[in-house]
């Protein structure tokens, strides 16, 4: 019902959308992207906005939950894909592997620093798999992976953050 | 945090994604109302410029075609040229009618210092003449007047003395 009335560009039916998965979506953009606040906000508001543009676009059927996962993981790798860009133009080299936070920061923030030094796609499936707690197929429909190819990178993200927290 | 195994690792994960505080949706359909806005704006302004280049492109090379102001140009820079020359064959005329009249004079002064020439060397030639008929040796000195002068008078009175003394 509320996925006719979205591909139909009904206001009302966006509010909806926000009051029922805004805060949903909110939280999993501000894992994918590191806990950084803005940078959340502007990809959820680009989802947004880009469902408000072209309604069409949106799922004719199925689930409407996974599907805005889909759209949000798709959105925070284009954010990626424009920050390190731009890192790029401005001559500024990302720090991928900073091997230890600042001793005054606590334990809770250290860990935070360390998932956000991880490269972009290890975090995507330590957030979607031990944060969002999805299992390894769906994370496999989303990130268009087969389950190995989903075990492995789990892994590999593991041992990345063992690595860094225990520099 | 040494030799940490996976439960640990996943425990410290959770623990510090549950103090993370994610910002508060309120705003987020404004936000995404103002974002579509910005962005129809950006595309307008990019189709807007993409337009004003092609507009600008197609008429600039029209512009410098027929503009009235190069057109001027262009005839002032012919009747200059025409004018240029003209005063260039003007002035070839001017120096070849000049040369001619300095050669012309030339001649004449030539022609008037040969003529000179020529009475003088009469004149030498009667002087000779007259002097060798007081002369012991006559008919050396004859001789001297028809060889040296033979276009004057005077050589030719000279020969003809000489060939009726021989």
């Amino acid at each position: 019902m509320l996925l006719a009335r979205l591909r139909q560009g009904e206001r009302s039916a966006f509010a909806e959308l926000n009051r029922r998965y805004g805060s949903r979506l909110l939280r999993l953009a501000h894992r994918l992207l590191g806990y950084r606040d803005e940078a959340a906000q502007d990809a959820v508001q680009d989802v947004f906005a880009r469902l408000l543009s072209r309604p069409v676009a949106i799922a004719a059927s199925g689930d409407l939950e996974k599907w805005l996962v889909t759209v949000v993981v798709n959105q925070c790798r284009t954010h990626h894909r424009r920050w390190f860009a731009r890192l790029r133009l401005l001559g500024r080299a990302p720090a991928k592997t900073q091997t230890s936070a600042p001793a005054d920061v606590e334990t809770h923030e250290f860990v935070r620093h360390a998932v956000r030094q991880l490269p972009p796609r290890d975090r995507e499936v330590i957030v979607l798999h031990y944060l969002e707690e999805m299992p390894v197929e769906q994370i496999g429909v989303i990130l268009k992976l087969k389950r190995n190819a989903v075990e492995v990178r789990l892994h590999r993200a593991r041992q990345r953050l063992k690595e860094i927290l225990t520099a | 945090m040494t030799n940490m195994d996976d439960g640990e690792l996943i425990q410290l994960l959770m623990d510090a994604d549950a103090r993370a505080r994610p910002p508060a949706p309120g705003d987020l359909m404004s936000g995404a109302e103002h974002r579509r806005t910005r962005r129809i704006h950006r595309r307008l302004i990019v189709v807007g410029g993409c337009g004003a280049i092609l507009l600008a492109a197609a008429i600039w090379p029209a512009r410098t075609r027929t503009t009235p102001r190069g057109a001027d140009l262009q005839s002032q820079i012919t009747a200059l040229d025409i004018e240029d020359r003209a005063a260039t064959a003007t002035l070839n005329d001017l120096l070849t009618a000049e040369r001619r009249l300095a050669v012309e004079n030339r001649l004449r002064q030539l022609e008037a210092r040969s003529a000179e020439f020529d009475e003088e060397r009469e004149a030498t030639a009667v002087a000779l003449l007259q002097s060798a008929a007081d002369s012991p040796d006559s008919a050396a000195a004859f001789r001297e007047v028809a060889v040296n002068f033979p276009d004057t008078g005077a050589g030719i009175v000279a020969a003809r003395q000489l060939s009726g003394q021989q």
